[in-house]
């Protein structure tokens, strides 16, 4: 079982073989297989999020959530994109247009393209990159250019609100979200995902060892993709949608999906990093993987439905004057303890 | 006249030319106090905005994030409401009244009943007292429920919003057993109430009233003591005693600012006297106090209502001595009561006709929510700051535009 | 506060007959003065209500006041033709007056003078006529 997918990826590389096509050839169709996988796996794995977030939402304020449609209510989501599907697809009149029409396409991109060089289990990795993490904040940065665009694009002052915020505070909580990971890097001497896991599985999880950085990391990474209580770029209350307010029918269905694989990638790398990646008795390792994502997404799900919305001041003070200090805080201490370590062996 | 004639129509309006564009835009440009070089800019919140509890508008002048001017626009559910009164006889009124304020019907009623007693000369019996204070003090406490909902909401705080719906859908249940319908109830009648309390409703308030503590406790855990909320709610729009005076806002909005004056307990109407009650006051007037003083008196109208159902006398008629065609001799009549939102009145003018000569509704959320623009302009909002004191100075658009 | 001592203290009042309020009339050129005197001498500083009332001879704008110490009700009304429809405006007394007066501004059509902004408050700007005045045909479709 827990080499089920590798040895699906080596029967597809023989498969190509044995039909006369050089080792390349199937190594590139394997990488193909697995970019398709990834994707369906990705928009399943919407489906259960979405699910999930309404039944969650339902269970903590005591109702039934949707129970209708199917059994327990699990069709809901497909009614609901049957609905967005029917809807006419519309751009304002004073739209960019082809800002306006880009945006839902590529708002799925730069999440995709995280799970190249993200771990799915022992030896799962599509693009093994020495260089994963960063790789994984530069690619995942570009969701705010997304973000931004839509808020220009449509020629609303409610999604330029929303635009702008979302450029300020996720350009902000970028910094204390690196560097609360720098403590990590700077103990496992790389930035390769793998090497981090292969640290945990020999030495432990990082959640006990950097138990500072893990709880930096989490509030940083809950801003970074604009769940409550930072989801002031949404902010129903002020701006209508945010910059979603001018998007419609698919195109909302786009983006709507776009922001629950931006957080479940946020969550899968917090289970990388912190919780040991694929390490765990008994069950294979991606399963585990995909338990410990869930453990993370579950968190955010009961945040989401405890808290109110923070304060755009707050949000910034918080960054700037308690986040970032303690990263760095954690960042020092880590280094002073490594060195420490290293002068008494 | 022919529905083309002038009157009520609308003609067009000029369009705005390119030169008076361009003067507003100067004109912004040049804000008092402003010596950012940013441009400020305009933003409708509203008629349709998440946050703005109905159809009203608040045209903000933004610089930012920050909300430099408002000028409110209401006049969206407008519906002529005291003209209308002019054109029905004297308890066909009473429905009306449940549309303005549509999140206390009773209260509505209640106001309006007791004017039109006052010029008839009607007593209304203790037991129609009594079962008026127990309908009253829980539509009280529902529209207070919907206020602490929406003020969450607004704060984006689903889960209390949940909670206090599921409370107020148990109170529709009781007001639903005496009237018939869950909200715009005309449960009230001039001259009392129509009918006593139904059997079998005494216990299941009863009932309702000792689960109330344990979901108030609900409420503050998930809302009261919350980080964020307080943060944000706390030194937010303050309108001090003085404004409150000023702006004629009265009730729950200036018992926040610390003036401790309630209508049923300084001058008490119906029974209000016969029980022992406190008067929750806040301390400076802000968004916070505005919340945390009704949320208290939540707790309070439902000691009323223990009281009430243990004085209640067991027998006796519940309606006054009220012919069955109303003929209101002619004078006028100023009454006002406690409303879920501050001191709603009712002026009623009588020719001594069967219909009201003239109907006047003092709304009090009106004022609450004029007050907001001068306001914004004395204080440094942010655009979230201004949905916080909109949402805590409590308006019903129902009333707000009658 | 008693009636007498109210029409003694300002003696621009005149007293009105009412059988359940201390009710007075005040020509309309007195009406700041009178309101700004029972509101400092007397304590009458609450405006609970402003409001008009068109009667078949004239108009008259309805001033409920309250004495906020011992919770004692008044009414102030000022008489005045519906030809010449203007009032003086107590914006200089309670601010609460700016939108109660725009409201009747829109609904009767009553000028304040000295009102700050009086435009039309619920009905659209260009809407013609005054939907609370006696004589508008309320039965036309809009």
């Amino acid at each position: 079982m827990d080499n089920l997918f590798i040895n699906i990826g080596h029967w597809i590389v023989n498969l190509v073989m044995s039909l006369g096509g050089s080792e390349t050839l199937g190594i590139w169709i394997m990488r193909i297989c697995c970019a398709v996988g990834i994707l369906i796996f990705l928009l399943i794995n919407v489906i259960i999020l979405v699910y999930l977030e309404r039944k969650i939402s339902g269970f903590i304020q005591e109702r039934l959530g949707p129970n209708r449609c199917g059994p327990f209510g699990i069709f809901q989501l497909f009614m609901d994109i049957l609905k967005l599907v029917s809807k006419n697809t519309f751009v304002p009149g004073a739209a960019d247009y082809w800002i306006y029409c880009l945006v839902p396409i590529v708002v799925f991109i730069p999440t995709m393209m995280i799970f190249g060089i993200m771990p799915l289990g022992e030896g799962m990795t599509v693009y093994d990159s020495p260089v994963g993490l960063l790789y994984y904040f530069a690619v995942s940065a570009l969701t705010t250019l997304i973000l931004l665009m839509s808020g220009w694009a449509a020629n609303n002052k409610y999604n330029l609100m929303g635009g702008m915020r979302a450029a300020a505070q996720m350009i902000s909580y970028e910094i204390p979200l690196i560097f609360s990971i720098i403590g990590i890097v700077m103990m496992t001497g790389s930035l390769n995902l793998n090497d981090i896991v292969y640290n945990q599985v020999d030495h432990g999880w990082f959640i006990w060892r950097q138990p500072l950085a893990f709880i930096v990391f989490s509030i940083a990474a809950t801003a970074e993709i604009n769940r409550n209580p930072f989801d002031l770029p949404e902010g129903e209350q002020e701006l209508t949608a945010g910059y979603q307010t001018e998007y419609s029918g698919m195109r909302f269905a786009f983006m709507y999906l776009g922001e629950y694989v931006a957080l479940f990638a946020m969550c899968w790398l917090a289970a990388v990093l912190f919780l040991g990646g694929w390490d765990g008795p008994i069950l294979p390792g991606w399963l585990w993987l995909f338990i410990k994502s869930y453990v993370f997404v579950l968190l955010n799900m009961w945040v989401r439905w405890t808290f109110p919305r923070i304060r755009v001041d707050h949000m910034m003070k918080f960054n700037w004057k308690v986040l970032i200090p303690l990263a760095i805080a954690n960042m020092v201490v880590t280094g002073v303890v490594i060195k420490a370590v290293q002068f008494l062996a | 006249m022919s529905i083309y004639d002038k009157q009520g129509r609308y003609e067009t309006p000029e369009a705005q030319t390119l030169e008076e564009l361009q003067a507003q835009q100067e004109a912004l440009a040049h804000l008092e106090g402003n010596n950012d070089p940013s441009q400020p800019y305009v933003v409708n919140m509203g008629p349709q905005h998440p946050s703005t509890h109905g159809v009203f508008r608040a045209r903000l002048t933004m610089n930012g994030e920050k909300v430099v001017a408002c000028e409110n626009v209401c006049g969206y559910l407008h519906r002529g409401i005291e003209k209308l009164c002019e054109d029905k006889t004297w308890s066909q009124v009473i429905p009306y009244t449940d549309r303005l304020d549509y999140l206390s019907p009773i209260l509505n009623e209640w106001g309006y009943c007791m004017a039109v007693e006052e010029l008839l000369g009607v007593e209304v019996p203790e037991r129609g007292e009594y079962v008026r204070v127990i309908l009253g003090e829980l539509q009280r406490i529902c529209h207070h429920l919907v206020y602490l909902a929406s003020m969450a909401l607004d704060f984006n705080g689903y889960t209390a919003w949940m909670y206090m719906f599921r409370e107020r859908e148990k109170i529709f249940d009781i007001l639903e057993a005496y009237s018939g319908s869950r909200m715009n109830n005309n449960a009230l009648r001039i001259g009392g109430a129509p009918t006593p309390l139904p059997e079998g409703l005494e216990a299941k308030i009863i009932k309702w009233l000792d689960e109330f503590p344990e979901a108030m406790r609900d409420f503050e855990n998930v809302v009261n003591g919350n980080e964020i909320f307080i943060a944000r709610a706390k030194d937010v729009g303050i309108i001090d005693a003085e404004m409150c005076k000023n702006y004629g806002i009265y009730g729950a909005n200036l018992r926040a600012a610390g003036v401790k004056l309630d209508l049923r307990k300084d001058k008490p109407y119906s029974v209000y006297d016969r029980f022992d009650f406190e008067v929750p006051v806040g301390k400076q007037g802000d968004s916070l106090d505005r919340y945390l003083v009704r949320h208290e008196e939540m707790a309070e109208s439902a000691k009323i209502i223990r009281q009430a159902l243990e004085q209640m006398p067991k027998e006796g008629p519940t309606m006054g001595k009220v012919p069955k065609m109303i003929k209101v001799p002619a004078g006028s009549a100023y009454a006002q009561i406690e409303g879920g939102m501050g001191w709603l009145g009712y002026y009623v003018v009588s020719d001594g006709g069967m219909k009201p000569y003239r109907v006047r509704i003092h709304a009090p959320s009106m004022m609450s929510v004029f007050a907001l623009p001068d306001l914004v302009a004395e204080s440094d909002m942010f655009m979230q700051d201004f949905v916080a004191a909109l949402a805590s100075v409590d308006i019903v658009l129902g009333e707000v535009d009658r | 506060m008693l009636k007498e001592q109210i029409l003694n203290a300002i003696p621009s009042l005149s007293a009105v007959e009412d059988a359940h309020v201390s009710a007075f009339a005040v020509a309309r050129e007195d009406l700041v003065p009178a309101i700004m005197e029972l509101a400092n001498k007397c304590r009458y500083d609450a405006l609970l209500d402003l409001s008009v009332v068109e009667y078949p001879e004239d108009m008259v704008g309805v001033y409920n006041l309250m004495n906020l110490e011992d919770m004692d009700m008044i009414r102030v009304e000022v008489h005045f033709p519906k030809e010449d429809l203007w009032l003086p405006s107590l914006n200089d007394v309670f601010k609460a007056s700016y939108i109660l007066e725009r409201e009747m501004y829109d609904l009767f059509g009553v000028n304040y003078k000295g009102h700050p902004d009086l435009r039309r408050i619920f009905l659209p700007d260009d809407f013609v006529g005054h939907p609370l005045r006696k004589d508008y045909e309320n039965h036309i479709r809009h």
